[in-house]
């Protein structure tokens, strides 16, 4: 179990804190057996594709807290993400009938004379002229590589802001160069918030924390009727919904990897429990899941009654399902969790999964618990997978694989991987939503999108005929991880 | 004087890795973070193209690499880059990064180069500027560490031209436009090198760069750089047309001004002036059909108009509206950090944007301020706001039509849709009023 | 035009005389005739002070950040006999970066071209010798200087730390980048000083190019805000300043470096030190002692 230290500004990177890696081949049971016997070894690759940085996924976190504005300490480029989750944060206002704003997104437009002279000034101006301009009810300050290298006290002068203006202005520390995994990012996020904004509990409400993306409210049919609320964060939250999370009677965790951190902050500092299981995905996996909420929540005989009366309901729809899609192949693209949420319902349709390349592996969570290990659990109920590769993107070996493999079908759970599968003519999926998968009713809308992708091959059957391919033909034939090797152990770090 | 951004419309100097992914079968190779390659694609990108995206190599720098050099990692990705990518041009720059720590891409990169390799480097830090600026220094970069080496020029072919236009990605139409620029001057009888998209032969045709009997800069400032060196080195001398030209009126001048320059004898320029006239006239010929519309329609029709544009949009949108459509100008911002050197110049062509008239301008990079500026304005009568996704709600408060002009963009899918030329006035004008006419139930 | 630029580029470690050394060197080469310019790499901003009246000059980079963009003939001033004299500035104490101050700096000279425009013989870099990132390096890189040569006392910590600039050295001469011309050898008074620098010379296959010893005439000369060649032109140590910049005008072979690896380096010191305690106790008078 990593233990939250809440004093120091800086969240240890992922490496370091839970041992997780980003290159490896061989089967996912050879991987859980390694993660949890021990050190878990880094491969590197001496060829890599661009990928993503710490700051991106911190900013799509603090992006969507309505009272509150982010200012990137960097060169404008680091901002260019800023409309994309801008537009997603639109959507999501619509979906749940809030009025429409621009999320308020800064950047202090670092120049060559800032990297010579430092910009801490430059700062401390730009956090005062926001918050002139806005009166916001807290500013984070996100840095970057060019901040980082330079030196500039960040914390010091959030420090001093935070005193002068009599609001939180939170560093948060997510460096591009600092992690090998860009989940790192979502710690650097939650660790700003619960170092700065969430306050000591002052009662324990009926609430249940929702650790997600900005996903369907799912989890209110479930909680509502056991006499529990939903209360989804980070994204469409307040500071002051925030400064109340600690009060909470539970954690629901949809992706361990995104939330991993803050879930174990919750229940370490402030005794909020964290639902532990992997998330639920496939029967087996609802059912854990379910069961667990039900002893948390003091609800177990509501919860059995529930299973059973969904296991009626969903059993025989799958059933029909897994007709039509059984022995169906299928290669997997994904982050870590929701890859392996993906593996555990393609199984449930009895479908094979040929492989996986899934950006990351966590040996291990913030919690320290074994149980949490959601790899682990789809080996233990479905059974070994072939082909597992852990690669932080890199199409290159994607294209490789999927070349050889030719699945019947790929899934895909990150953007600009999916093109890969439709350019070689394999009908490709990719679901945005992260809790469409979840629960019994998230095998169902899985199927039905399969099925409908494996029929609807027109497109990708077209587009393969003309389709470049900017892999050279000696690259096509080689081994696809020729370029991973050259171990480097996490401790190096 | 703090100059901070907020709503970012451009990217940093590594947004030039879009310039490079615009070349047929060139490919970037990033000395960076892991992130940026992303961001940029993320403002600036349209899908992956042959070899951007997703397949950009990267040394993804981590801790080591800042703290010890990144050197030997950037070989490593080269080495790897170089058999795995299939390419014609190979292009490393640099991130913040690397520039911060001195790494010495140049040495590295000529090492390459000595065993004939197609590579070239150029050094983009973040930092030093925006993309606008950056993508000269890449342009000129390819010129001097590969086009020099194949064709060190001495040697001018009649009637090619190179075209230094629409900066690829950035100007999301850039496909489009540059497709009817192309068009036009192929119609003038020039052998146009458009260098960038579809239209383009690749590298094949950047080794003629220095053979061009005169370059063509169509946009207000940037370009210009490379026109300067291409002049000092092979002695091309080039025309400058300050803004994109959209619409009859401008296009005509554009090209009227290209062929004074061209030096043709009096059957091509007669040929070449038969051209246009065809052109105009088609051109005019629609114009002709929306008069009955523009003057009639019973309901609110934009009356004037707010640009929130670079310089060459800024400059070719507020001419076209004004003198074609008699769209009134309001204010117009220039978002691009134009360099101090060209703002008189852009000032001067705003105080005589009409024979009757002159409009504000002003420079700025803080889009909240803008938008809290133009919610001041007293509320008069429709308006019309060209600028970027960012300007939504600002529209909608003033209830005023907004065409997506500038990035980011988001609300439209662009193909091959341009605003230079004739076409793209016509282009320009069905867009704009499709969006009025929406606004009707 | 055709005349040839010879670029040099001198390193030594903080407070070894680098900049007294340099200023002299640029004051003596002017006064046989050259055209020189001095440019100053270390973050103090002071290379340059002694050529001019003891006063600091506007810097490349403060220039740069007050004006957003400089022309070179804004920061370069003239000095004693007309030499030209650019510093390249950098941060305060514990902000910024002073190695990307120096990249900066450098960059903008060579994209404008400077230096054909006025015309110069020699342009003298003047750069801090604690190497601590590519950027101080930048301008012993290939295209700028061509020979570097290196400031260094007979004090043991001098000398380890020359050793250590010979590797940041050898890194950019193994290619294509500045190649050591030599040691100038600075405050060399005692005999045995003469000794360990010599030897260590011989060690890492360099030369010595001058001995340079130490002179209250310079101080006063500081004291003066002037070089020893403007303030003290007749002296015994302006002469010995006029022969180093004689040396540097006519040298024209310099090598990679073959600097000593730590245990060659421990030994080599080890051997002196025992050497040193014998001449000690053999009676020769030890005034200033070395470290031991």
């Amino acid at each position: 179990m990593s233990e939250i230290n809440l004093h120091e500004p800086e969240v240890l990177i992922r490496e370091i804190r839970l041992g997780s890696i980003t290159g490896f081949e061989g089967t996912a049971g050879e991987l859980v057996s390694c993660a949890q016997s021990g050190k878990l070894t880094e491969s590197t690759r001496s060829f890599s594709q661009c990928m993503g940085c710490s700051s991106g996924n911190a900013f799509c976190q603090l992006s969507m807290i309505t009272d509150a504005v982010v200012i990137n300490h960097a060169p404008v480029g680091c901002a260019g993400d800023a409309f994309t989750f801008n537009f997603v944060y639109r959507v999501g206002q619509m979906e749940r009938n809030l009025p429409p704003s621009i999320g308020r997104y800064f950047s202090t437009n670092l120049e060559e004379r800032d990297t010579v002279f430092g910009a801490v000034q430059k700062l401390a101006e730009t956090v005062r002229e926001v918050n002139e301009r806005l009166h916001p009810n807290a500013i984070f300050i996100t840095t970057s590589c060019a901040s980082g290298i330079i030196g500039d006290d960040v914390e010091g002068t959030a420090n001093e802001l935070t005193e002068e203006l009599g609001i939180p202005v939170v560093g948060c520390f997510c460096e591009g160069f600092k992690s090998k995994m860009w989940t790192t990012g979502f710690d650097s996020a939650y660790h700003s918030i619960v170092r700065k904004i969430v306050k000591p509990p002052q009662k324990k409400t009926n609430k249940v924390n929702i650790i997600n993306f900005w996903g369907s409210h799912i989890f209110d049919e479930l909680l509502e009727p056991l006499g529990y609320e939903a209360e989804y964060i980070v994204p469409f939250s307040t500071i002051k919904q925030l400064e109340h999370i600690s009060e909470a009677v539970a954690t629901i965790q949809v992706c361990p990897t995104l939330g991993t951190y803050i879930g174990a902050a919750l229940e370490q500092v402030y005794g909020v429990p964290e639902i532990k299981s992997p998330p639920a995905y496939g029967i087996a996996g609802t059912d854990n899941w379910l069961r667990e909420i039900g002893q948390v929540l003091d609800r177990r005989e509501e919860i059995e009654a529930l299973i059973i009366k969904e296991h009626a309901r969903v059993i025989p729809q799958i059933e029909a399902y897994r007709e039509k899609l059984r022995g169906k192949k299928a290669y997997v693209t994904a982050g870590s969790a929701h890859g392996h949420a993906i593996i555990a319902l393609l199984r449930e349709l009895e479908m094979e999964v040929q492989g996986a390349a899934i950006f990351h592996h966590d040996p291990i969570y913030d919690n320290g618990d074994p149980t949490s290990d959601a790899l682990a659990h789809d080996v233990r109920t479905y059974g070994d997978i072939p082909n597992y590769n852990v690669c932080n993107k890199q199409a290159y070996e994607l294209v490789n694989i999927l070349n050889r493999i030719k699945p019947d079908l790929m899934i895909a759970r990150h953007g600009g991987m999916t093109v890969w599968g439709a350019k070689l003519g394999i009908p490709s999926l990719l679901i945005g939503d992260e809790q469409f998968g979840f629960g019994y009713q998230g095998i169902l809308n899985y199927a039905e999108r399969i099925l409908e992708t494996l029929d609807s091959s027109e497109f990708v059957t077209n587009l393969a005929k003309h389709s470049s391919m900017p892999y050279t033909k000696w690259w096509l034939e080689q081994n696809p991880f020729t370029f991973l090797g050259g171990n480097t152990h996490v401790d190096t770090y | 004087m703090s100059t901070l951004i907020e709503q970012p419309r451009y990217s940093c100097a590594l947004g030039a890795q879009q310039t490079v992914v615009a070349i047929p079968r060139a490919v970037p190779i990033l000395h960076s973070g892991p992130g940026c390659s992303i961001k940029i694609s993320d403002l600036i990108g349209q899908g992956e193209a042959y070899a951007g995206g997703s397949t950009i190599p990267c040394t993804n720098s981590g801790e080591a690499e800042i703290v010890y050099g990144g050197e030997d990692r950037l070989r490593s990705v080269i080495d790897g880059a170089l058999k795995v990518i299939d390419a014609d041009l190979y292009v490393v720059l640099t991130g913040c990064t690397s520039d911060i720590v001195g790494d010495d891409i140049e040495r590295i990169t000529a090492d390459y180069q000595e065993l004939g390799y197609p590579i070239v480097c150029a050094e983009t830090g973040g930092f030093k500027s925006t993309n606008y600026v950056s993508h000269e220094v890449v342009v000129n970069a390819i010129i001097d560490q590969y086009v020099h080496t194949f064709n060190p020029g001495g040697h001018v072919q009649k009637g090619l031209v190179n075209v230094f236009s629409s900066v690829p990605y950035q100007d999301t139409y850039w496909n489009g436009n540059l497709e009817e620029i192309k068009r036009l001057l192929e119609g003038l009888g020039l052998t146009v090198n458009i260098l960038f998209g579809q239209l383009s032969e690749g590298i094949s045709e950047w080794k003629t760069i220095p053979d061009a009997q005169f370059n063509i800069v169509a946009g207000t400032w940037t370009g210009l750089g490379i026109a300067d060196h291409l002049k000092e080195k092979y002695g091309t001398p080039y025309t400058h047309f300050p803004y994109l030209p959209i619409g009859g009126k401008e296009t005509s001048a554009f090209l009227g001004q290209v062929i004074d320059f061209a030096d043709f004898t009096p059957p091509e320029r007669s040929a070449a002036e038969g051209f246009i006239a065809k052109e105009e006239a088609r051109f005019y010929s629609h114009i002709e059909r929306t008069a009955a519309f523009m003057l009639e329609f019973r309901y609110g029709l934009p009356r004037r108009f707010y640009t929130i544009l670079d310089a060459n949009y800024a400059l070719g949108f507020s001419k076209f509206l004004l003198n074609e459509l008699g769209i009134l100008p309001e204010r117009q911002y220039i978002v691009d950090n134009t360099p101090e050197e060209f703002r008189e110049g852009i000032k001067k062509q705003f105080a005589e944007i009409s024979e009757l008239r002159s409009t504000e301008v002003r420079f700025e990079v803080d889009g909240g301020k803008i938008h809290d500026e133009i919610r001041n304005d007293p509320k008069k009568n429709r308006a019309l706001i060209i600028g970027s996704g960012w300007e939504r709600d600002l529209a909608k408060d003033i209830n005023a039509d907004l065409l997506l002009v500038s990035v980011p963009i988001s609300y439209r899918l662009v193909l091959s849709c341009g605003y230079a030329g004739y076409n793209g006035g016509l282009r320009a004008i069905e867009d704009i009023y499709d969006h009025v006419l929406d606004t009707y139930r | 035009m055709g005349k040839k630029l010879t670029q040099i580029a001198i390193y030594g470690k903080g407070g070894i005389g680098k900049s007294t050394t340099t200023s002299n060197i640029t004051a003596a080469l002017s006064k046989a005739g050259y055209k020189v310019m001095q440019f100053g790499c270390d973050p103090k901003s002071d290379s340059t002070n002694t050529l001019r009246g003891g006063t600091y000059i506007p810097t490349v980079l403060d220039t740069l950040r007050e004006k957003n963009v400089v022309k070179a003939s804004d920061v370069i001033f003239e000095g004693f006999n007309g030499v030209y004299c650019v510093e390249a500035g950098g941060p305060a104490p514990g902000v910024g970066c002073a190695g990307r101050g120096i990249i900066t700096a450098v960059q903008l000279f060579k994209q404008q071209k400077v230096f054909e425009d006025l015309d110069l013989d020699y342009v003298i870099y003047d750069v801090l010798g604690d190497v601590v990132c590519g950027g101080f390096a930048v301008p012993i890189r290939e295209g700028i200087a061509e020979h570097v040569f290196t400031v260094s006392s007979a004090d043991f910590m001098a000398v380890y730390a020359a050793n250590n600039l010979f590797k940041g050295i050898q890194k950019y001469s193994n290619s294509g980048g500045a190649l050591l011309g030599g040691v100038i050898a600075n405050s060399i008074n005692q005999p045995y000083s003469k000794d360990i620098i010599d030897d260590f010379v011989l060690q890492t296959k360099t030369q010595v190019i001058e001995y340079v010893p130490r002179s209250v005439t310079v101080t006063q000369s500081e004291l003066q805000g002037k070089t020893t060649i403007e303030a003290f032109p007749n002296s015994a140590q302006a002469q010995v300043y006029t022969k180093l910049a004689e040396k540097i005008a006519s040298h024209t072979v310099s090598k990679v470096p073959e600097p000593l690896d730590s245990q060659q380096l421990r030994d080599w010191a080890a051997k002196w030190a025992d050497q040193l305690l014998a001449m000690e106790i053999g009676e020769m008078k030890v005034n200033s002692a070395s470290n031991l």
